[in-house]
């Protein structure tokens, strides 16, 4: 399929439009997609400063390709113009950067050499650029091709916004020179007699954070811009002072939560987005429309050009697995899946699939492989996904009694969230100690009395879960009790454990102390009874003795 | 020379045939003059209309086929030995109608003379043969053998995945638009 071109224009320098494409370039290689950039603003070159790229700058460009033409009239090989970026931060999509040259003295030589208007009038330059774009799609097969123009009105402009691409994102400041510039520009851009016709996404930018008051001078600029250019503006991005001031990928970074820059450029990724009507991200919209509406037809439709043309990509594969659910296939929807983990072990989408797959097939042995396959890439894992992947693999192990292994598990969780809060290891430890106590049968009263005051301490959390996650918790922490010669309050957990479960709806499932696996209710208050009667024998239901309460 | 009167003429009922000696100029069936020399015919001496013997047709035949290099028979039987498939295929895959060879083989038609060329070609060029049977130059858009596909390879390969008359459309645009001149023509007011 073709790649989605979208220029990014401005008609004043400094708003930031090499930034944002950037930005959105990079997330996009975050989300998995490729990208190819063209640094077209031979005039006044950068996107290889971004020292996140991690390319070479000076490397030849735009002006040597265009230029080698024009000596052997004959497009040049790609390769020697473009380079593979190699981001600070590993990202599943790749991105290509063709700059606009070595900034040598021969670079402006044979930059002012060209007469772009010539060209295109010999009848040469649009079939040269149609050339190019299509030796881009052919060499690279990038799904998207990200064009930083010329600002103002240059000949090059004119190419990068009207012959390059799909989509042309206008780029303004608030201020007036900004707005006529850029209402001119969008009129002639509606204009033009192109060969396909324009979408335009207008953003403005850098937007100051001021109260959007009816009456304040943001609302007012806005009005004026809205009157001036004729439509609404609804895409924006903030003011940044360390935009302002460094070539930062701030969508790269590792924040909890993502800061107000980073939501910017997300929305207007999405935006550019919206308009793909062609493109891998369109047809995985129209899966997961097919998927939620059950439209068989649609996903027949998607399924096939999905696997004509991205059987090599995993969001893809997800899809297609997804898909072939509709038709009742599960058996049909593995391969997909098992292959886009292949591709990528860390896609979460696949292994979430996969391995709710496999829970409710009881297949533990399947789900444990699985996770050995993901853990394998464990250096490229963040922590959250290791510690879920390592607590799954855990819960299958105890699941098939192998407690030893259970153990070396739980013993690499403890390791993960030994910086964690001390009242968020409940579960950690009780797995930890719950695995050592069934292998070594042996009463580590101290080890249960740390596990009971984590619990003690964190009884209000208790409410707020939801019944059958509070009726499991009940349920397990009565061994840690009874470990440490409480039994009547152990009693106690397992009858609240009981008035839990019973709340539960028959359809539900309650994760069981006894098989580490979820059971329906019904079993889970039969192994519940069968506990409290083990009490009363002084035995755990395992038939492990517990210490009885030396009489005072 | 021998002259008989008593035949009047067919075509015109008031002069008599006369038999003539002389170089006679025959017209082959593509339009090709042949020259027969000493030909005995007859000769209408009013209009002008022939008529020959069937001796002197047979002659007359004999130097168009000499001409014309004409496949005979088992000539034309040979070479479809040689072609290696069975007679209907190798028709088809030379483009020949059903009933074509059929006729040939009993001699009520000829190949013709450039017909008879492309024959020997095949067989002499069993590639030649290949690339005919294969229809080869459907895979090949025309638009990519015109100059222009050296000098823009990808370009062409693509238009090539395109209907014939779309993608010399979007050729044909290609060249004469220019969005360098459509871009200057904007005004800031």
């Amino acid at each position: 399929m073709k790649p989605y071109w979208v220029t990014f224009y401005s008609y004043k320098g400094g708003v930031g439009r090499s930034l944002a494409l950037a930005n959105t370039a990079a997330l996009l290689a975050k989300q998995g997609r490729n990208v190819f950039l063209i640094d077209f603003d031979l005039e006044a070159p950068g996107l290889d400063s971004f020292s996140d790229f991690g390319v070479t700058p000076g490397q030849p460009g735009v002006v040597e390709y265009i230029y080698d033409f024009q000596v052997s009239n004959k497009p040049p090989n790609l390769t020697p113009f473009v380079q593979k970026c190699d981001l600070a931060t590993p990202v599943p999509g790749q991105i290509w950067l063709m700059p606009s040259g070595c900034k040598d003295d021969d670079y402006n030589r044979k930059r002012t050499s060209f007469n772009f208007s010539k060209f295109y009038s010999e009848g040469v330059g649009g079939l040269f650029i149609e050339n190019w774009k299509a030796a881009i799609a052919q060499q690279y097969k990038p799904d998207y091709v990200f064009v930083d123009s010329r600002t103002g009105l240059t000949d090059t402009g004119g190419i990068c916004t009207l012959h390059l691409p799909d989509l042309v994102v206008l780029l303004f400041g608030l201020n007036n020179q900004n707005l006529l510039g850029t209402a001119s520009v969008l009129k002639r851009i509606r204009k033009a007699d192109t060969l396909q016709l324009l979408q335009v996404l207008l953003v403005a930018t850098p937007v100051p954070n001021l109260p959007p008051d009816a009456n304040g001078i943001l609302t007012q600029r806005y009005n004026e811009a809205e009157k001036l250019l004729g439509v609404k503006i609804e895409t924006s991005i903030g003011y940044n002072p360390q935009a302002a001031l460094c070539e930062n990928l701030f969508t790269l970074r590792k924040t909890l939560t993502p800061t107000k820059i980073e939501n910017d450029y997300g929305n207007l990724l999405d935006k550019i987005k919206s308009y793909n009507q062609t493109g891998l991200d369109y047809l995985l919209k129209r899966a997961e429309f097919a998927y939620n509406s059950n439209d068989k037809d649609l996903a027949s439709k998607v399924i096939t050009l999905l696997e004509t043309h991205y059987s090599e990509r995993d969001d893809a594969l997800l899809f297609i697995g997804k898909l072939k659910l509709l038709f009742n296939s599960i058996e049909e929807a593995i391969p997909f899946w098992d292959r886009a983990l292949d591709l990528n072990p860390l896609h979460e989408g696949a292994f979430t699939a996969l391995s709710q797959h496999y829970q409710s097939k009881k297949s533990y042995e399947k789900l444990i492989q699985l996770c050995n396959k993901v853990l394998k890439s464990e250096d490229r894992l963040n922590s959250s996904r290791l510690l879920i992947l390592n607590h799954t693999k855990g819960e299958c192990l105890m699941a098939l009694q192998k407690y030893a292994e259970a153990l070396q598990v739980y013993n690499v969780i403890l390791k993960l969230v030994k910086d964690a809060p001390y009242n968020t290891l409940l579960v950690y430890k009780f797995n930890f100690n719950e695995a050592k106590r069934r292998l070594t049968r042996i009463n580590d009263q101290q080890e249960w009395q740390h596990i009971i005051n984590i619990f003690e301490k964190d009884l209000s959390a208790e409410n707020t879960s939801a019944r059958n996650a509070q009726a499991n918790r009940l349920q397990a922490m009565h061994v840690a009790y009874a470990c440490c010669e409480k039994s009547e309050l152990a009693k106690e957990l397992l009858e609240k454990a009981a008035l839990c479960a019973q709340s539960v709806g028959p359809t539900e499932n309650i994760f069981s102390l006894k098989t580490y696996t979820n059971v329906s209710p019904q079993i889970f208050l039969k192994d519940n009874a069968e506990m409290l009667k083990s009490l009363d024998s002084s035995i755990l239901w395992d038939g492990m003795p517990i210490p009885i309460k030396k009489s005072a | 020379m021998k002259t008989n009167k008593n035949i009047p003429c067919d075509e015109c009922n008031d002069g008599f045939y006369e038999e003539v000696c002389e170089n006679y100029t025959a017209i082959t069936s593509d339009d090709n003059k042949v020259l027969v020399r000493n030909l005995r015919f007859k000769r209408c001496t009013k209009c002008g209309d022939e008529i020959f013997s069937p001796q002197s047709s047979k002659i007359v035949d004999k130097t168009i086929a000499d001409f014309t290099e004409q496949l005979r028979t088992r000539e034309i039987e040979l070479l479809w030995e040689d072609l290696g498939l069975d007679q209907t295929a190798a028709s088809e895959a030379l483009g020949l109608g059903a009933k074509t060879l059929h006729r040939w083989l009993k001699g009520t038609q000829y190949p013709n003379r450039s017909m008879g060329f492309y024959l020997r070609a095949m067989v002499q060029f069993p590639e030649a043969f290949q690339w005919v049977k294969e229809r080869a130059w459907r895979k090949k858009n025309r638009l990519s053998q015109s100059n222009t596909s050296t000098t823009f390879p990808e370009l062409f390969s693509q238009l090539e995945k395109e209907q014939h008359n779309e993608a010399s459309t979007k050729l044909e645009a290609l060249r004469n638009f220019n969005p360098v001149k459509e871009f200057r023509r904007i005004s800031v007011k």
